[in-house]
């Protein structure tokens, strides 16, 4: 009988990454609905303000979804590669980007 | 991911790899594969880079919002250096987790990180704003 506990990560390095997927993901959610208040205050850019902050509020479903379907459980034993992938951090990149966009314009404008 | 049925099966399962439709093909097309621990560490230092540009967003936000009564244009510089020095940090975030990776696959010595300069000179130059609006209320 072989002792499953030997093969465990101790560092637990997949169960913090979900964590700390979780934290962005709630910065993300607070962060999005602050740019659509002050969008809607905004009256020059409002047509495309409110919308466009919209996509990363509905990203986080689907990056969230992908990372799961390209990473999927903890790493198991004798598994030696994590199914990391350039498109799920691209997605949250691009997400914090277009609401920094979305500012600047109402700012400025 | 590597999966066998049975130990016999198991070289015959790791020759069947699926094959790597990660993305970008660019860094993930060569090297080899590192240890799943500094990979992980590494999209975690991602996400602390992308919390870091989401706070710096949400506090150029609260500035449009709340309405903190800086002097003159003070408040509009504010929240535009905030809201640049966050769009910086989450643009970079990707391209230095890219590069992380990349040196992690190639074995390569992992080089510096030049957010933390944009953070710094982005953060500085809003305590800088904030002092210049508070000397200008004291004076009046």
């Amino acid at each position: 009988m072989t002792d499953s506990t030997a093969d465990r990560d101790p560092g637990l390095q997949q169960e913090r990454t979900v964590l700390a997927w979780q934290r962005t993901g709630l910065a993300l959610v607070v962060v999005t609905l602050l740019v659509i208040r002050v969008s809607t205050e905004s009256t020059a850019w409002q047509w495309i303000a409110v919308p466009a902050t919209a996509v990363p509020l509905a990203a986080w479903p689907f990056i969230s979804l992908l990372r799961s379907r390209l990473i999927g459980p903890p790493v198991e034993p004798g598994f030696d590669r994590v199914m990391n992938d350039g498109r799920v951090t691209f997605a949250l990149s691009a997400a914090s980007a277009l609401l920094g966009v979305v500012l600047v314009l109402v700012t400025l404008c | 991911m590597r999966r066998s049925s049975s130990p016999a099966e198991g070289d015959a399962a790791i020759d069947r790899d699926p094959p790597d439709r990660r993305w970008p093909r660019g860094m993930y097309g060569r090297g080899t594969e590192p240890d799943p621990r500094f990979s992980l560490a590494n999209e975690r230092t991602f996400l602390a880079w992308s919390r870091t540009a989401l706070a710096l967003l949400g506090g150029a936000a609260a500035v449009e919002t709340l309405n903190v009564q800086l002097a003159g244009p003070l408040e509009r510089v504010v929240a535009v250096i905030l809201t640049c020095t966050g769009l910086v940090c989450s643009v970079g975030a990707w391209f230095v987790w890219c590069r992380t990776e990349d040196a992690l696959r190639q074995n390569r010595r992992l080089l510096g990180n030049p957010l933390a300069v944009f953070l710094a000179i982005g953060v500085s130059a809003t305590g800088v704003c904030v002092l210049i609006s508070l000397a200008i209320d004291v004076g009046r």
